[in-house]
């Protein structure tokens, strides 16, 4: 067996987690064309790789069990290559997250150490420690800005940066949480890579071909872009509006002050539920005195028929929150982080009720007539 | 609607103000912004109000020729690097990143003199009053009030402290470097603080907004924090934990019955939290488990942790730092609404710094402007050594140059 990697990185490291830059080195001392991938010889690999893009595709996960480290380490450059050839954002991202799921399985049960390795390995500045506080052991410390570019996005009170034990520039982890941090980076570096393939998109290989198409099929079973789209439902009711929308439009409607950034969270959020920029000038007058002329630019500005021509998406939960624009979580608040999902949930949920209502009075129409 | 008396420049002391502030940037021009020619830069003229934008330079003599010519009431740059800056569209710009901006205002602090020198009046029936504007005319409930916002030592040393507190936690609790921060007085009512470096670069809004939170203390809870009943407070302790046990300590310490109800804390709460004060306050001085008294719960302590956190909050401005693409105010470069200068101050001078000496641009040869008529009072002001005002609606006053401008800019004054 040939020298893998660096810094302790044994060769099932590498099969655990192919996307580091020692197992990219490890496959290019192979000195591997990726013609001969259709090779007999190689024919595992390929088989491996397309197992691995449709585990992402239908299970979400790729799966975890290694019989061969080599064909570990290969087939995950190989799925790379196919899922970037298919040029499909949605798939891209899907697989990513896939297999960070999958080295997040590996990562919850590695020794402090391994972890160490893989972190430094992936670039992070961070050290050991060993810190008992309130009946937790505290075993990494962690930069502010390695934990921030990869804790932002998850949820829950608990990874955000205030509610974190922070000193002199640095986050004390668990090893649980630093696993689950990690497995944040690997999604976004897989993501990066995969960027970068289809940007670089070379020439797959003829005998290549009939492999995306493949894959191509399979995402076909995921029926994209069939689930209803806001846009299309056309009918606006404020009952399903979330609780900080329907407050920014109770103080508009009782001339209070709203700060620009609640008048421009509201905006956007009335034209992604579909209401018209014309409407909305409309509600805007009859709410507020703005000037039509300022109040049409501007909304159509965030419509994105102006200026940069971005279509803006309203803020997050946790945007509006920092805004000091949420008013406080009902129970649906608690399951959701963005004000759209809200409204589309709460909406069905209306829907659902009066669908019932509906429903059981016919029903009992019906039954007294089977009874007849 | 409240409105500020200002903005309706006439159009004779606007060209007058733009031949001042172009001849001014003729002799010296904005401080030059680090990687100029990544910028996009931005411009506001006095009069007709327009609006540059971007506008990229390739070197620093083009930007300031640009300046000397069109006598901008305001200038800006973006926080935000581009590949190619002077793209109208945000997409074809190309981020390539962008520094770390946070904005002190003077307005959004809990300063007392805003009593003493904002005032609004009435135009409709001439009634007027200090402070904030009401919503509406006491008198006549008309709901078009004239606003004139000013500032003072009070407010701005206020807005200095809390810039001076924001360094001492990006610096001890999240690590920033000094050496990267340029501190400036923003030339109105506030400060600026931009940290540059290659670190913060690449952050993204919520990167930027979870830093925003924690200076703020949004969404802190104290559970999280591992502030439970029982738990050990150490005052000593860096971070948010150490903050909230000195702010208990010190709310403990003076707090009475009144202070504690207005925290939302229920009446037989605060009788058991003022019976056992002494207690608390001696867990906390020997960093012992805190001693909760009994009718005093886990809810309770939450509330008044909260509570902590909210006073101990670095009141930025949370737009202005999650925004990856900001334009702020050139150094070195005039504000519209006073005259004064954007000044960068070093880090280890900004106790001694003063605004209203340091950032006057012009000087002190005389000169007659009218204050307006119809607004409330013009409250006095101090630049460099002497004091100016207060000014009475409809009189001619002759002033040095630098008040003169001062006035005109606020919009309280025209050319006489």
């Amino acid at each position: 067996m040939r020298r893998a990697g660096t810094a302790g990185l044994t060769k099932l490291d590498l099969a655990k987690y192919p996307f580091l830059r020692a197992a990219s080195a490890y496959v290019a001392e192979m000195h591997l064309d990726i013609k001969d991938l259709t090779s007999p010889s190689l024919s595992g690999v390929l088989d491996r790789a397309i197992k691995r893009v449709s585990e992402a595709i239908r299970a979400g996960e790729v799966s975890t069990s290694i019989v061969d480290e080599d064909l570990e380490v290969l087939s995950y450059p190989v799925a790379i290559a196919l899922v970037a050839a298919v040029g499909n954002d949605y798939l891209e991202k899907r697989y990513a997250l896939a297999e960070a799921k999958r080295a997040e399985h590996f990562l919850l049960a590695e020794p402090a150490d391994k972890l160490l390795a893989i972190a430094r390995e992936l670039g992070w500045h961070l050290r050991r420690i060993e810190v008992l506080d309130g009946g937790i052991l505290y075993e990494f410390s962690v930069s502010v800005l390695d934990y921030l570019r990869n804790a932002s996005g998850l949820k829950g009170p608990k990874w955000k940066l205030v509610n974190r034990l922070v000193r002199s520039g640095e986050v004390l982890l668990t090893s649980q949480e630093l696993a689950r941090l990690l497995t944040e980076e690997i999604r976004r570096r897989i993501e990066a890579s995969l960027e970068k393939a289809t940007k670089g998109a070379r020439e797959l290989p003829e005998a290549l071909r009939p492999y995306v198409e493949k894959v191509r099929e399979l995402l076909k079973e995921l029926r994209l872009g069939e689930g209803p789209s806001l846009e299309a439902v056309g009918e606006v009711r404020f009952e399903a509006f979330p609780p900080c929308m329907k407050a920014i439009y109770e103080a508009l409607s009782e001339r209070r002050h709203v700060p620009h950034a609640g008048r421009f969270a509201f905006t956007a959020f009335l034209i992604h539920i579909g209401m018209s920029v014309d409407d909305i000038v409309e509600l805007f007058r009859r709410v507020a005195d703005f000037s039509e002329k300022i109040t049409r630019y501007q909304v159509e500005h965030i419509a994105g028929e102006r200026g940069s021509k971005t279509r803006y998406t309203p803020p997050s939960c946790r945007t509006m929150r920092s805004y000091g624009l949420c008013v406080g979580a009902d129970e649906l608040c608690e399951k959701v982080n963005h004000p759209l999902s809200y409204y589309r949930r709460k909406l069905w949920a209306l829907r659902r009720a009066r669908k019932e209502a509906r429903g059981e009075e016919g029903g009992e129409g019906e039954s007294g007539r089977e009874d007849s | 609607m409240r409105k500020e008396a200002r903005g309706k420049v006439d159009e004779r002391t606007a060209r007058f103000l733009k031949k001042l502030f172009a001849s001014y940037y003729a002799k010296r021009g904005p401080k030059e912004p680090r990687d100029l020619p990544h910028r996009e830069f931005a411009f506001m003229t006095f009069g007709e109000k327009m609006v540059i934008r971007h506008k990229g330079f390739r070197s620093y003599g083009e930007l300031r020729d640009f300046m000397a010519n069109l006598g901008p009431s305001d200038a800006f740059y973006s926080s935000a690097y581009f590949a190619k800056p002077d793209e109208p569209d945000m997409k074809a710009k190309g981020w390539l990143g962008a520094d770390l901006i946070f904005d002190i205002d003077a307005d959004h602090l809990p300063t007392s003199c805003r009593e003493e020198h904002d005032r609004w009046a009435c135009p409709s029936c001439g009634y007027s009053g200090r402070g904030e504007a009401p919503e509406k005319c006491p008198k006549c409930s008309s709901d078009k009030l004239l606003e004139v916002k000013w500032i003072c030592d009070k407010c701005l040393s206020a807005a200095k402290d809390e810039l001076i507190r924001l360094i001492e936690v990006l610096e001890g609790e999240l690590g920033l470097r000094a050496s990267d921060m340029i501190a400036s007085f923003s030339g109105h009512r506030g400060y600026h603080l931009q940290v540059c470096s290659k670190a913060v670069l690449g952050l993204g809004q919520d990167e930027r907004g979870e830093i925003v939170d924690y200076l703020l203390a949004i969404g802190l809870d104290p559970e999280a924090l591992g502030l439970i009943p029982g738990a050990k407070l150490d005052m000593s302790e860096p971070g948010w934990r150490g903050r909230l046990a000195r702010a208990l300590y010190a709310i403990l310490c003076r707090a009475d019955e009144v202070e504690l109800r207005s925290l939302g804390l229920r009446p037989k709460a605060v009788r058991a939290l003022l019976a056992s004060r002494d207690i608390m306050l001696d867990c906390l001085e020997h960093g012992r488990p805190l001693y909760l008294p009994r009718g005093f719960g886990r809810a309770s302590l939450k509330k008044l942790l909260v509570a902590c956190a909210e006073r101990e909050a670095i009141k930025v401005d949370p737009v202005v730092t999650r925004d990856t693409h900001r334009l702020v105010r050139m150094s070195g470069a005039l504000h519209g609404k006073t005259g004064l200068l954007k000044v960068d101050v070093p880090l280890d001078g900004l106790e001694g710094f003063d605004p209203l000496s340091s950032a006057v641009a012009f000087g002190k040869k005389p000169i007659k402007v009218k204050i307006a008529e119809g607004i409330p009072e013009v409250p006095a002001i101090r630049l460099g050594d002497e004091e100016y005002g207060p000014f009475e609606p409809g009189e001619f006053v002759v002033v040095p140059l630098c008040v003169a401008i001062f006035l005109m800019c606020k919009g309280v004054a025209s050319l006489a």
